[in-house]
């Protein structure tokens, strides 16, 4: 004499009658042997374990180490309150909304969205002097915000960046302004090191 | 007599017989920790707990020495004895612990790129990575402590077909300021191994790895959308 099993989905019951249901007995879910880390997705007609997919943050990168003469940048300036530019023949951009402002591969500026970003520069315009030092801040278009990067005479010290977490509610312009410049070349005579070793670094930052 | 009631994960019949399906928290294999809107269930290995669903990055590759000091070099070893092995790319770090510790990351799109010359003589030089990638790179390294001050190297990161990937940035010996950060870019569109080319150096230098005074030294790479 054969019995009918009581089951709930495909869970039975035990010696005490109890009936187990997992994650995998439920009608609608279909489990494909879970790793670590997968979840629980509905796929339009069920529930199946998937891994989640990879998020790539956008980024803008700048700085080809191209030799390319500041002198043909068409900067106004290398005295305090002037904006630093940088050369990219073809920078990266993947973070979208966003906007670089250039003339002649030289950006001027960047605009980005509403969102966080990670912003770090490194600026390398020549010096007259081993005394010189140029110190240089990211400005908002309102305020200087992050820490202070700097730039020595010799090219080993070219590298200390300003670097900026920055949450814009909206379209917001930022550029890399000088905020200390001493024996700092001027522009009609500054040649590549500022080309060769600059770069911006602009990183989205998912929240 | 007693007899054994029906019940669905310790749930039992009411009065109409009817037993309530089990809630998720009550299934046998989930653990809910104080649940919040956007969740999801995620499996750890043994059951299935709440947290966020996110996404994951792909991969950091990496590398790094293990604080090891080793001996100085010479002045000049590099130029004279290392350049021969610069097949494609730029002896960045100098190694001869256990080797595993150059490769602790390895992952299908994204893999290290070393030059082991002998047991005692092992570099990491870059990486190589899968087509339809965005990675930034970056590398921290060194100079030479016994080098004599002034003594320099240009590096850059390139594919090992010269095409440039970043600034050019110099090491260089000189007391507090031995120490630098390399960053480069690449898009691929097929397989590619990229590295660190050396642009110039002095005629003197040494060699880029871990000393006493600037011991760790990473390579890594991060991928990006």
């Amino acid at each position: 004499m054969s019995h009918n099993k009581l089951k709930v989905g495909t869970g039975e019951p035990n010696r005490t009658s109890d009936i187990i249901v997992n994650v995998g007995n439920i009608s609608d879910v279909t489990l494909t042997t879970p790793t670590n880390g997968q979840f629980l997705t509905y796929d339009g007609s069920g529930w199946e374990n998937s891994s989640p997919t990879a998020i790539t943050p956008g980024i803008i990168f700048a700085g080809e180490g191209a030799t390319q003469n500041y002198s043909g940048s068409g900067a106004s300036g290398v005295t305090t309150s002037d904006d630093i530019l940088f050369y990219a023949s073809s920078p990266t951009n993947t973070i979208a909304n966003t906007t670089i402002t250039s003339a002649s591969s030289w950006i001027s500026s960047i605009t980005l969205p509403a969102g966080t970003f990670r912003i770090l520069a490194v600026a390398g315009l020549e010096l007259t002097a081993s005394s010189g030092l140029i110190e240089y801040r990211w400005h908002d278009g309102t305020a200087l915000v992050g820490c202070t990067g700097n730039a020595g005479y010799t090219d080993d010290r070219v590298g200390n960046p300003t670097v900026a977490v920055v949450a814009p509610t909206g379209n917001t312009t930022y550029t890399v302004r000088i905020t200390t410049s001493t024996s700092v070349v001027a522009v009609a005579s500054q040649t590549a090191r500022h080309a060769e070793r600059g770069y911006i670094i602009i990183e989205e930052v998912k929240t | 007599m007693s007899h054994l009631v029906e019940t669905v994960n310790t749930n039992e019949p009411n009065i109409t017989a009817n037993i309530s399906m089990p809630s998720i928290d009550e299934l046998d294999d989930v653990t809910l920790s104080t649940p919040s809107t956007g969740q999801g269930l995620k499996y750890d290995g043994a059951e299935w707990v709440n947290d966020d669903v996110s996404g994951s990055y792909d991969l950091m590759p990496y590398s790094m020495t293990n604080g090891t000091a080793h001996g100085n070099l010479a002045a000049g070893f590099y130029t004279s004895w290392m350049t021969p092995f610069e097949t494609p790319f730029f002896l960045g770090i100098r190694y001869k612990e256990a080797q595993y510790l150059m490769t602790n990351v390895h992952t299908s799109s994204i893999s290290i790129f070393k030059k082991q010359i002998n047991a005692n003589s092992i570099y990491n030089v870059g990486f190589t990575i899968d087509a339809n990638k965005k990675v930034l790179l970056c590398v921290d390294l060194s100079h030479c402590d016994a080098d004599a001050a002034g003594t320099f190297v240009d590096l850059q990161w390139q594919t090992d077909t010269g095409v440039e990937l970043g600034p050019i940035v110099r090491t260089i010996t000189n007391g507090a300021y031995n120490r630098q950060t390399v960053v480069g870019f690449i898009s691929t569109s097929v397989q590619t191994t990229v590295g660190l080319m050396r642009i110039n150096n002095s005629a003197t230098f040494g060699c880029n790895q871990s000393t006493t005074t600037r011991q760790n030294c990473v390579f890594a790479c991060r991928e990006v959308g």
